[in-house]
């Protein structure tokens, strides 16, 4: 049966029934239309102010919305089942030296490694060890776990051995007397 | 993410997916959640829901507004059997608004969430989630933001 309006507005909750904190507790209720002209000018001035205010920001508080952008970005693939090829160890630590408006001459030095070796990580030619994404993790004062960078190299190993057929052929040759279960 | 069981005590992880055109018909039609939900679709819709309930608990309509560099909370409830002092889950709204700010950082946006309350609801908000009070709108940004995210998203 096709549910009208008024027949579900009546099986609606009765808010009057509840305090205005429990109402604050479980709803964020909508808004009324702006309907006079004094209205719409109030609304349009709010986010003009709020524009100016977002473009004028410290170049400090740029960066740091800036970092926290790429945290949460970063958080949200190692999150995911998804493997995004552009998406390596590498792009994230270049993301994350460039934004804080680095050279890369000037980031190795403060994590004490070589701008050779740092090229390479940023690159995706060298898999960093376990006391680089530490370093990372200090650097960026907590922001940048360790687990975070680790569970990226993890996600591109895990696509490696979920894709490598080559070496699933060469390594063939290493194994006899199979199961002849069906599977 | 969690929601809290109001008569356990018990810790359910929880988490929010973002729901399609079909579903929100099928939710609406359900009867769970009070206002229009259908009206909704032009936005983006988000579910929450525990790891051991497949129906959602709470739901969430956000407009972006990348012109403005913002997010604004349009809709937000919980499920009717989560409203009050009989309420299952503590937290459900929490960990909505928690999201929106989560979301309005990773847009580039600072962290920047509004709502138009309602009057009378509005010193709840600012009591409960730091809210800063405006004339038209309430904020949250920067570090208010990250707190909440802290709280209700990160905080297991």
């Amino acid at each position: 049966m096709k549910t009208t309006k008024r027949s579900k507005e009546a099986q609606g909750t009765d808010f009057s029934r509840f305090s205005t904190e429990e109402l604050a507790d479980a709803f964020v209720f909508p808004s009324d239309e702006m309907v006079t002209a004094k209205e719409k000018n109030e609304e349009e001035g709010f986010w003009e102010a709020r524009r100016k205010r977002f473009e004028s920001r410290t170049s400090v508080q740029q960066m740091y919305d800036e970092l926290l952008q790429l945290k949460y970005q970063l958080e949200d693939y190692i999150g995911s089942d998804q493997y995004e090829e552009k998406l390596s160890f590498g792009y994230f630590l270049n993301e994350y030296v460039s934004r804080q408006e680095k050279k890369d001459k000037e980031f190795a030095n403060e994590v004490d490694v070589t701008p050779a070796v740092l090229s390479q990580y940023i690159n995706d030619h060298r898999k960093p060890k376990d006391e680089f994404v530490i370093r990372l993790e200090l650097h960026s004062n907590g922001m940048f776990p360790a687990i975070s960078w680790f569970k990226v190299i993890q996600k591109e190993k895990e696509h490696e051995i979920n894709t490598n057929e080559e070496l699933r052929r060469e390594e063939s040759k290493h194994v006899k007397n199979r199961l002849e279960l069906a599977y | 993410m969690y929601v809290v069981n109001t008569e356990t005590g018990e810790k359910h992880l929880a988490k929010v997916i973002q729901v399609h055109s079909l579903e929100i018909a099928k939710i609406d039609r359900s009867q769970r959640f009070d206002f229009n939900w259908i009206e909704e679709k032009t936005f983006k819709v988000y579910k929450l829901v525990t790891d051991d309930i497949e129906e959602p608990i709470g739901l969430l309509s956000l407009r972006e507004r990348p012109d403005d560099y913002a997010i604004e909370i349009r809709l937000l409830a919980s499920s009717k059997d989560n409203i009050g002092k009989g309420q299952k889950y503590r937290r459900i709204a929490g960990n909505l608004i928690a999201f929106a700010c989560r979301e309005a950082f990773k847009a580039g946006f600072g962290g920047f969430v509004c709502l138009k309350p309602k009057t009378t609801l509005e010193q709840h908000y600012i009591a409960k989630y730091g809210f800063e009070s405006t004339k038209l709108f309430l904020i949250t940004e920067g570090q208010n933001s990250l707190k909440l995210i802290k709280e209700y998203y990160e905080n297991h």
